[in-house]
């Protein structure tokens, strides 16, 4: 059976900055997979790579058996998520100018028949993170957490099979992120399979069953987290301090 | 459609506008008022739907305004074709310019989408003028008088066109109602708020904004054949000019772009505004309009940027500000 995410030789070029530099891995449908490198290493553009965000310069990228990087027809990002592929930003990006309950919405419409529908669709996902409370707030008053919550509550409304997590943890107290990692593996047992950006070494090595290592572009390390954890290259890389940041 | 509180006031209001002719606009001068506000509101909220709620900013609206009242009148002129089917051909015109001009040009950054729709509008109203032989040119076109002929669009009293823009407002104002709770309107606003992010969520921004202009222009194409029908004399400058399309958004802009009721608001407000200061100042000054609508621009958005309908919010918040204020100032005496 074909993995669910196939990247081979990923390249990506801005101007003479190699930003992803020969990346290859497969995924199975089922899984947390921790994603993880130090700043800059390339971790955000690989997701840009993959959601269509940005074209790569050369390489492959199948979603479900389909090439979305085909030579000259670039998937772009609408229809990759329309076929299953979800993400957040790092820098969380909801919309200013509607309702928390509006932007869910807006993902709910992908699948959604009707506005009554996607409506109640909304409304679930924003009693699964929790911000029922605050669905008629603008987001504009809205804090970080919150809007974080936001950003995946609306990913998760496009039903994806795939979702891409970028550093969702990051500002997040000890209780936050406890919550946090308890909604991402339980969307997990739900059946969607996931990849997580983090810093927190420790919760990536908890959370995931596989972990991918980054650095200057390229994959340096891919395996279950203790292996990555003693992995000469990774410690090398990491040298500096270790990243392990408590709120 | 749910019964909401828009529809209701919207129903209030509509019932109020059409009662006019009896009690305020009893002359032939008040009433070219009310059909020049009326006008200003059906444009505002064609124009809404792509540059307010979808924020797609159209400095040229004024193209579809004079393809409308072009296509029509020529159609008619030329070939005698009723200006009620000419209109539709003149909705089709101008979504089908629409459609090319976005193309194209949504795929640039922001501001360039506005430089050319700015400069589509100013190439039209050059392409009629030089034209001449073909749109009467420079001088401008006359629509044959028939006196009463309502086939053809014609009525010898202001008070049937009063009710016919009245209509098409109400449409237009019902439309964007159902827009903005749809998927179309929520798909809309999230282009406008951040493409990105909309895009991987699935919505086809190229698209949107394609439905969204090619209806906005066809709307406003459907005003020009009234406009021409009504006044019975079209020109360059006054339809295709900049003006023109200045006017239009101005009208959004001021009420209050992107809501439902901004258009509503700014069309009613500001017409009878200038009508007002040109009638005050006729003796001393020409152009007062021209400075009252400059004026307003400032004050809004100096103060009120997101139009006449955050009035109620500035009161609510501003109110007890300035109290506060005074308050500070008598303790420190």
């Amino acid at each position: 059976m074909a993995a669910l995410l196939e990247v081979e030789g990923l390249t990506k070029w801005f101007g003479g900055l190699q930003a992803v530099a020969d990346v290859s891995f497969a995924i199975e449908a089922g899984g947390i997979v921790g994603l993880i490198g130090p700043n800059g290493a390339g971790k955000s553009t690989l997701f840009d790579l993959l959601s269509g965000v940005q074209r790569s310069t050369s390489g492959r990228v199948r979603f479900r058996g389909h090439d979305v990087t085909s030579d000259g027809s670039h998937w772009s990002p609408h229809r990759i998520a329309a076929l299953g592929m979800s993400r957040t930003f790092q820098k969380v990006r909801v919309f200013p100018g509607m309702t928390v309950l509006g932007n869910a919405m807006v993902g709910a419409f992908l699948h959604a028949a009707n506005p009554a529908e996607a409506r109640a669709r909304a409304e679930e996902a924003l009693q699964l993170v929790d911000l029922t409370e605050l669905r008629q707030r603008s987001t504009r008053s809205l804090t970080l957490v919150d809007r974080k919550r936001l950003e995946m509550a609306r990913a998760l409304c496009t039903r994806p099979s795939l979702l891409l997590l970028d550093e969702v943890l990051s500002g997040l107290n000890r209780q936050e992120i406890t919550v946090a990692l308890d909604l991402i593996r339980r969307l997990n047992r739900s059946g969607v399979t996931v990849i997580v950006v983090e810093h927190l070494l420790r919760v990536i090595m908890e959370l995931s069953q596989r972990v991918l290592v980054m650095d200057y572009g390229q994959l340096i390390a891919d395996g279950p987290p203790d292996e990555v954890r003693r992995d000469a290259k990774v410690i090398k890389a990491y040298i500096g301090g270790a990243e392990e940041r408590h709120a | 459609m749910t019964w909401d509180r828009d529809l209701r006031v919207g129903l209030i209001v509509l019932v109020v506008l059409a009662s006019l002719p009896w009690w305020m606009l009893t002359s032939s001068y008040t009433m070219g008022i009310g059909i020049a506000a009326l006008t200003s509101v059906a444009l505002a909220l064609a124009w809404n739907i792509i540059s307010g709620i979808g924020g797609q900013l159209s400095m040229g609206h004024g193209a579809y305004f004079g393809l409308g009242a072009y296509t029509s009148s020529l159609l008619l002129v030329r070939l005698g074709v009723s200006p009620w089917i000419g209109m539709l051909a003149g909705a089709l015109v101008a979504a089908l310019f629409g459609l090319c001009l976005g193309y194209p040009s949504f795929r640039l950054r922001g501001v360039y989408f506005k430089l050319v729709t700015f400069v589509s509008s100013l190439i039209l109203e050059i392409i009629c003028r030089s034209w001449s032989s073909f749109t009467g040119g420079d001088p401008g076109l006359q629509i044959p008088l028939l006196r009463t002929a309502p086939a053809m669009y014609q009525f010898a009293s202001p008070v049937p066109y009063f009710y016919i823009i009245l209509v098409m407002t109400s449409l237009y104002f019902l439309l964007t109602h159902w827009i903005v709770r749809s998927r179309f309107g929520y798909y809309l606003q999230a282009i406008r708020d951040d493409q990105i992010a909309a895009e991987v969520l699935g919505v086809n921004s190229l698209y949107i904004k394609l439905a969204g202009f090619a209806l906005s222009a066809s709307l406003t194409a459907l005003v020009g054949t009234f406009y021409a029908q009504y006044l019975l004399f079209i020109d360059p400058a006054s339809t295709f000019g900049m003006f023109v399309s200045v006017k239009i958004a101005l009208a959004a802009i001021v009420g209050g772009a992107g809501t439902l009721w901004g258009p509503v608001i700014g069309g009613l407000f500001l017409i009878p505004l200038a009508e007002w200061g040109n009638a005050q100042f006729a003796a001393l000054l020409t152009g007062v309009d021209t400075v009252l609508y400059s004026v307003v621009l400032i004050v809004i958005a100096m103060f009120l940027p997101r139009g006449l309908v955050s009035l109620p919010e500035f009161l609510r918040t501003a109110g007890p500000k300035l109290f506060r204020m005074k308050a500070t100032a008598k303790a420190a005496n």
